[in-house]
């Protein structure tokens, strides 16, 4: 179980795969306006572009690589 | 011009060569795999190169080309040879455009006309486009772009050197079934420098979003090699576009305009190690400088002068022998091979070939044979009028050949090699010759020689006459040829070189002009002279000798006057009068310098000779270069200006 749903904060943990972008769909559909990345590992693409359209708040300081590239480009995706 | 350009102008010439080399390869054997390998990666990393560039309508062309090239490479059949010539046309376009933008800084307005032409005639000659092909915009603006945005995080510091690789990565919409995550590529990208991602088409709704369509346009610049990234995205390459950037990306780069107008710099390539070599002569120089100060100390301590005088010597044997390596090695320096002229060359032959609807096969050689890079650059204009008239007037149309037993196609060979510090450069033909009679009676007809002298010369001694100004033998005048300038210009442009043109022909079997040339633009030695109160130098080359004669020996003859030297009567001129310096010698020998000018030996007389001088040639530049009868000037070691008198021109 790598996607929880606690306090309205959706929580990402491990490594997220294509079948997890389906459930935080689901929860952030619902009305979810935060995720919380601070335990995850690797982000399914997936999951990146669902993020990206979503645009929550990001808590949590995940990774090196999720932190430097893609959490940048998730909270300002027209920001080139 | 920034250095990012001046590094285009270099590699996207010689990956236009290569790719230009591979292609006639190709043409000769149709299936070399090997070649159309070599062309394909030329040509895209040239169109790789052309697009950090304002230059548009050039990544067009050699997209096309690319796609072209990589069709019949994914095909894995021959090439098809229409298929290899308008490629060719293509790169030739191309060059041509790097000339004007070289000169301009810009590419010509009708080049988007050209580019929008090449294009769509290179797509049309491929039977069956591969799908992906129609879908791929031709346009490589988005590596402008990105670029462009990142310029910041680009410009940081690092090892400049080191080239970029930009990919523009877009990952199927069902790739996600196909089990493939593209964000696990992006992440393994070593030295990544930027990233960009952004929807395909706009984020719907959450309540439309389906997860399992990617919809993400990716791309991303580092720092990793070329192959290193390729062999990354190896398992997408219908998904991915990967372009070599050159370094360094500045701002700079991206918005500075070379400048109009100005005289289009030449950058030449130096092989390191010639620099390392200059950097040690020099260092040893240092080392012989620091012999000055102790001979200083020598004399100071009261050595004795014979003692000083040899140790003196010994220093000035030193730097003698280090500054001829010195000059040695600055001329191999400016030593370039002549494939670009010939490559231009090649260019023309087959644009006039087109034209004038001949059939011609054209072989180079010896392209790497190096000259000064004045003797080349000056070299292009005549080599290029010999050509055309070998094309236009030379070798004939296919039909007549065929009538005359020839092939009927033509061959033209264009070679050049070195013979000791000369190089020979020969343009051969196979067409129709030059008739030593029309020459005579031309010749005849526009009083180039007297008619008696034209009948005592052999044919081979006749057909020299074109070279005479004022001489064409074409009867008509095309637009290729006969613009007014015939073979006298380019015997005049071959002899400023310091070099000779000579002609040889067989009515009906070809004509071969040779061009023998000095390969260096060495030292000249000269014989400074005194004039009143100045000095000035005569090359010694154009010296036959030097005389002093008795006043009294000097006859006047009509209004000027004239000498005897062995029983031959010499015109004499006063170097001061023809100067217009004006002071009268009243020595009572005449010294004379006797010279060939051409039309029989001279003699100038002179107030005094002095030493003979070794010296680097400088041509007169700006407002001097008009200067009548001054070939040059050159520094002594003074420091005063001497100036180097064209004898030819002043007694001429």
């Amino acid at each position: 179980m790598t996607v929880a749903l606690a306090h309205g904060i959706v929580r990402l943990s491990g490594h997220c795969t294509a079948e997890d972008a389906e459930l935080l769909l689901k929860h952030l559909a619902d009305g979810a306006r935060r995720v919380d990345l601070s335990g995850c590992d690797h982000l399914h693409c997936a999951v990146v572009q669902l993020l990206m359209a979503a645009r929550p708040a990001i808590l949590g300081e995940p990774e090196q690589f999720l932190r430097d590239w893609l959490i940048p480009l998730i909270l300002e995706p027209d920001s080139p | 011009m920034d250095e990012l350009f001046e590094q285009f102008m270099i590699e996207g010439r010689e990956l236009i060569a290569k790719a230009t080399e591979d292609l006639m390869a190709l043409e000769a054997d149709l299936s070399d795999a090997g070649r159309l390998d070599s062309a394909f990666r030329a040509v895209h990393t040239l169109k790789g190169s052309v697009a950090i560039f304002d230059l548009a309508p050039m990544g067009v062309a050699l997209h096309a080309a690319e796609d072209v090239l990589g069709m019949v490479r994914f095909a894995g059949e021959p090439m098809d040879l229409l298929v290899a010539r308008s490629l060719l046309s293509c790169l030739d376009q191309c060059d041509q455009w790097m000339d004007v933008v070289e000169e301009s800084g810009h590419l010509p307005s009708e080049a988007p006309k050209d580019a929008v032409r090449i294009a769509t005639g290179l797509l049309a000659l491929t039977a069956s486009p591969a799908p992906s092909f129609q879908d791929r915009p031709v346009d490589d603006s988005w590596l402008g772009d990105l670029l462009q945005r990142h310029s910041n995080r680009l410009a940081g510091p690092r090892d400049a050197s080191r080239p970029l690789v930009a990919v523009r990565y877009r990952p199927a919409p069902d790739c996600f079934f196909a089990g493939d995550d593209p964000m696990s590529f992006v992440r393994t990208v070593p030295e990544l420098l930027a990233l960009d991602m952004r929807a395909v088409d706009s984020w719907p709704p959450l309540e439309e979003f389906d997860p399992y369509r990617c919809n993400l346009l990716i791309e991303l610049v580092t720092a990793a090699s070329e192959a290193d990234v390729r062999a990354l995205f190896r398992f997408v390459p219908d998904q991915v576009e990967i372009a070599p950037v050159a370094p360094p990306i500045t701002d700079a780069a991206q918005d500075s305009q070379p400048s109009r107008g100005a005289e289009a710099r030449r950058t030449i390539r130096v092989d390191s190690l010639q620099i390392d070599r200059l950097l040690d002569l020099v260092g040893e120089l240092v080392v012989t400088k620091n012999g000055f100060a102790q001979l200083a100390a020598h004399a100071e301590t009261g050595m004795e002068p014979k003692a000083i005088a040899g140790a003196i010597r010994a220093v000035q044997a030193t730097t003698d022998r280090l500054v001829t390596d010195m000059h040695r090695a600055v001329m191999d320096v400016r030593m370039v091979p002549l494939e670009r002229q010939f490559r231009r060359l090649a260019r023309m032959v087959r644009e006039l070939a087109q034209r004038l609807d001949r059939n011609i096969a054209l072989t180079v050689h010896g392209e790497e044979t190096r000259v000064d890079k004045a003797v080349a650059d000056a070299l292009f204009e005549p080599l290029l009028h010999l050509v055309r008239n070998a094309v236009d007037h030379g070798i004939e149309p296919p039909e007549a050949r065929q009538e005359l037993g020839k092939p009927s196609q033509g061959s033209l060979a264009l070679s050049a090699r070195l013979l000791g510090d000369q190089i020979l450069i020969e343009i051969r033909d196979d067409g129709a010759g030059v008739d030593p009679a029309r020459v005579r009676k031309v010749a005849a007809e526009r009083g180039i020689v007297p008619s008696e002298r034209l009948q005592d010369m052999d044919d081979a001694g006749a057909i020299q006459l074109i070279f005479a100004p004022g001489f064409s033998t074409a009867n008509a005048i095309t637009d290729v040829s006969g613009r007014g300038v015939g073979m006298d210009a380019v015997k005049t442009a071959i002899e400023q070189l310091g070099g000779r043109v000579s002609l040889a022909s067989r009515r009906g079997e070809g004509t071969t002009v040779s061009l023998r040339l000095p390969a260096t633009a060495a030292l000249t030695t000269v014989l400074v002279v005194r004039v009143g109160d100045e000095r000035f130098a005569i090359p010694l080359d154009l010296i036959t000798e030097t005389v002093r004669i008795a006043r009294s020996a000097i006859l006047p003859v009509g209004l000027g006057r004239a000498f005897v030297l062995r029983d031959r009567t010499l015109p004499l001129i006063e170097l001061a009068a023809l100067l217009g310096t004006g002071s009268k010698s009243e020595a009572r020998d005449a010294r004379i310098l006797v010279v060939d000018g051409g039309q029989g030996r001279v003699g100038i007389a002179v107030d005094d000779f002095s030493e003979r001088l070794d010296v680097m040639l400088r041509p007169m530049t700006g407002l001097l270069a008009h200067i009548p009868g001054v070939s040059g000037t050159t520094l002594l070691g003074d420091g005063s200006v001497l100036l180097i008198l064209d004898i030819r021109e002043i007694i001429g």
